[in-house]
């Protein structure tokens, strides 16, 4: 195997070798333990070996690597699975919902979803591909992402999610991923014309844990579907979380995405999103909350193809501590893509002098005929507001959690919800996880 | 109740307050006027704990107790108001849960049942119709689009709702017209009582009207330059601070 990729200068051999030897091992260990892998399967996955082979992981060198360093990933414990136990009680901002549950421990399905109604199918990964071979080959493009191509060639289980042609679904439909040890977890989610669904996702593991969770998730809308897609990353504050989400919507689609990232020591969360049809809608915004030592990468590429398409982002990160916070979007207009509107908006605010923003907006356009808007800032809570709520006999600790609050609640306050879950529900679910995390950021804040 | 003395006060290494000597006893509204930048809203924001403000020399004591020691909060939770001369906008934080907010986090301090959301607001609706406080108003985050009167209105339903026992009121006559003045005066006269004092902080002599002082002092050069009663302040409106400061 070839490790002299570039990009890999900095990490060592013995290193690689490591990750090569622990990568072939897993890849083995689950050909055992998978007779009935499909020849398609084997080869998409072969593939992906080759290719992660081929590029390795990516070092700061890297231009979309450059705030982002791996160093943990060298750890040994991340790259060893240890061996799950039961699932913690969840809580967080979708566990009372009613909904459509599956529940996964380190990738692995545990719970089924009950009680579908016709035209929603959602089943692990694994049983969806035994029953049709040929949902491989959608899975076989890893370029360009080391760990796109890591997950799939260790490519197992995760959820496979297809709402059939004119079917809204009623309730939402909730992934709970609970992690104890490493896990490489893969979601296929597909929307056929004018299908809707409100899809929800829970990442959370044992308080101190060590892991490293690799999740993939793919995202197919046909014309005219709606899809609700929002995340809560409550990972334990030792883990490392990578995710790699890959939308690709056709024409008149509508897809309203939200991150509330607040778990993980390390986290990265690229978003590629493609729009590929005509006047179609994707929004995506989030919330970060992030302390102690935790460092929190967003990464988003916003590619506009056709013509006529908007897309709205709007993120606002909160950083106490030593933490570190990474912004890196892409607005990307091509050619044909006239009539583009699309604005990304970051803000951040510092709650503590060593903690850092990274910011970093960009846009590439093509085309002649848009409207693109982008900023970014960095800033403290107003010590005006801060006094005057004091004065009325506030806190300190609980009147920068009110500023905090209301400043990542312009964030909420976008998410559009769906029929299966009204906006006003939804936004106040997410701020009351945002008003409990913020109580417990807010304790060790230095002034 | 108060007790300033030989207070000197800095910001920005420039000495604002050069010696002030007060005495505010419970029941008594004392009007402290002067020219602009005179100090009068730097004593506020001493009195309120803002920071960014350094005591030099001199005390603050607020029923025996050594004042400067205090965060706002407990300041406020002790009973003391500060009408802001510009109230702070802050979008995001609605009117209703700040004003909760405020009552309990006091009434919490004080070893007090924290209210309810209906009992604030009940409290809140009984107060805001005597102050002509619509309904929309408190449905706004705090202060956010209020019109400079909306927001000196605001600061007195705070007041009335938080029930202090000193009042400083911080030119809350600036930006109000006749009417609104009426209504502020009014509201703030109906505030007074035997066990409160206030402390109306005010460039004009037509918020006088309104609030009668018990003691008038004119504050100028960091220093109060001279005190007397209610007819104080028609001087100073006759003859205009020069008379009194240089004179």
């Amino acid at each position: 195997m070839n490790w002299t990729a570039k990009g890999m200068v900095k990490w060592s051999m013995a290193e690689i070798a490591t990750w090569e030897h622990a990568l072939l091992d897993m890849v083995k260990a689950q050909e055992a333990g998978l007779a009935s892998l499909s020849p398609r399967l084997r080869a998409v996955r072969q593939n992906a070996v080759h290719c992660f082979s081929q590029m390795g992981f990516p070092a700061r060198q890297d231009e979309a690597w450059r705030w982002t360093d791996l160093s943990p990933l060298r750890e040994p414990a991340a790259a060893t699975t240890k061996p799950p136990a039961e699932p913690e009680k969840m809580d967080g901002p979708f566990a009372g919902l009613d909904a459509w549950r599956m529940v996964f421990m380190n990738g692995e399905l545990q719970t089924d979803a009950s009680d579908l109604p016709p035209g929603v199918r959602a089943l692990s990964l694994r049983s969806a591909l035994q029953q049709d071979a040929t949902l491989a080959d959608q899975l076989g493009d890893c370029t360009g992402s080391a760990f796109l191509a890591l997950n799939t060639a260790l490519l197992n289980d995760g959820a496979y999610i297809r709402i059939a042609p004119d079917i809204q679904a009623s309730k939402p439909l909730h992934l709970v991923f609970f992690n104890t040890g490493s896990a490489q977890i893969r979601n296929l989610i597909v929307l056929e014309p004018r299908a809707s669904a409100t899809l929800l996702e829970s990442h959370y593991g044992p308080a101190g844990a060590e892991y490293f969770v690799n999740s993939v998730s793919d995202v197919q809308l046909g014309s005219h579907a709606r899809l609700a897609h929002y995340r809560d990353q409550a990972e334990s504050q030792n883990a490392l979380h990578f995710y790699y989400l890959n939308i690709r919507q056709n024409a008149h689609t509508h897809y309203d995405g939200f991150t509330l990232t607040r778990g993980a020591r390390l986290s990265r969360l690229e978003t590629h999103a493609e729009i590929a049809g005509s006047a179609a809608q994707c929004n995506l915004n989030g919330v970060s909350i992030l302390n102690g030592s935790q460092h929190g990468d967003m990464t988003c590429v916003m590619n506009h193809l056709a013509p006529a398409s908007n897309s709205r982002q709007m993120y606002r990160s909160v950083l106490n501590g030593e933490s570190r916070g990474i912004f890196q979007g892409l607005i990307r207009v091509a050619k044909p893509a006239q009539r583009t509107d699309a604005k990304l908006q970051i803000k951040a605010i510092l709650l503590s002098p060593r903690a850092v923003q990274n910011s970093k907006p960009e846009l590439e356009i093509f085309a002649d005929d848009v409207k693109c808007a982008h900023g970014a800032s960095v800033g403290q809570l107003d010590e005006a507001a801060l006094f005057y709520l004091r004065a009325r006999g506030i806190e300190a600790a609980q009147a920068r959690a009110l500023l905090t609050a209301a400043f990542l609640g312009d964030a909420v306050a976008q998410i559009q919800g769906s029929d299966a879950l009204p906006a006003e529900q939804i936004q106040q679910n997410i701020q009351d996880a945002i008003d409990s995390c913020l109580a417990q950021t807010m304790v060790t804040e230095n002034v | 109740m108060l007790e300033i003395k030989n207070l000197h006060v800095s910001a920005s290494g420039q000495e604002i307050l050069r010696g002030i000597d007060l005495v505010v006893n419970a029941g008594e509204v004392h009007a402290i006027m002067g020219p602009n930048g005179s100090g009068k809203s730097t004593l506020s924001y001493i009195l309120a704990g803002r920071p960014g403000y350094e005591i030099t020399q001199g005390s603050i004591r607020y029923f025996g107790e050594d004042l400067t020691a205090m965060q706002p909060e407990m300041r406020a939770a002790k009973g003391i108001f500060l009408g802001f001369q510009y109230p702070v906008e802050i979008p995001g934080v609605a009117t209703m849960t700040f004003l909760k907010h405020a009552i309990n986090a006091q009434r919490k301090t004080r070893g007090e049942d924290e209210l309810d959301a209906m009992g604030v607001m009940k409290l809140v609706q009984r107060e805001a119709g005597k102050l002509k406080i619509s309904a929309d108003m408190l449905k706004r985050p705090v202060n956010t689009g209020f019109s400079g009167g909306e927001k000196k209105r605001y600061e007195i339903l705070q007041m009335a709702v938080l029930q202090p026992r000193l009042a400083v009121l911080d030119e809350t006559d600036s930006g109000l017209d006749v009417d609104a003045l009426r209504l502020v005066g009014d509201g703030v006269t109906a505030l007074r009582a035997p066990d409160r004092a206030m402390i109306v902080i005010t460039h004009y002599q037509r918020l006088l009207d309104h609030i009668v002082p018990d003691f008038v002092h004119v504050l100028a050069k960091g220093r109060i330059q001279r005190s007397g009663g209610k007819e104080l302040a028609h001087e100073l409106d006759r003859e205009g601070y020069g008379e009194v400061v240089n004179g």
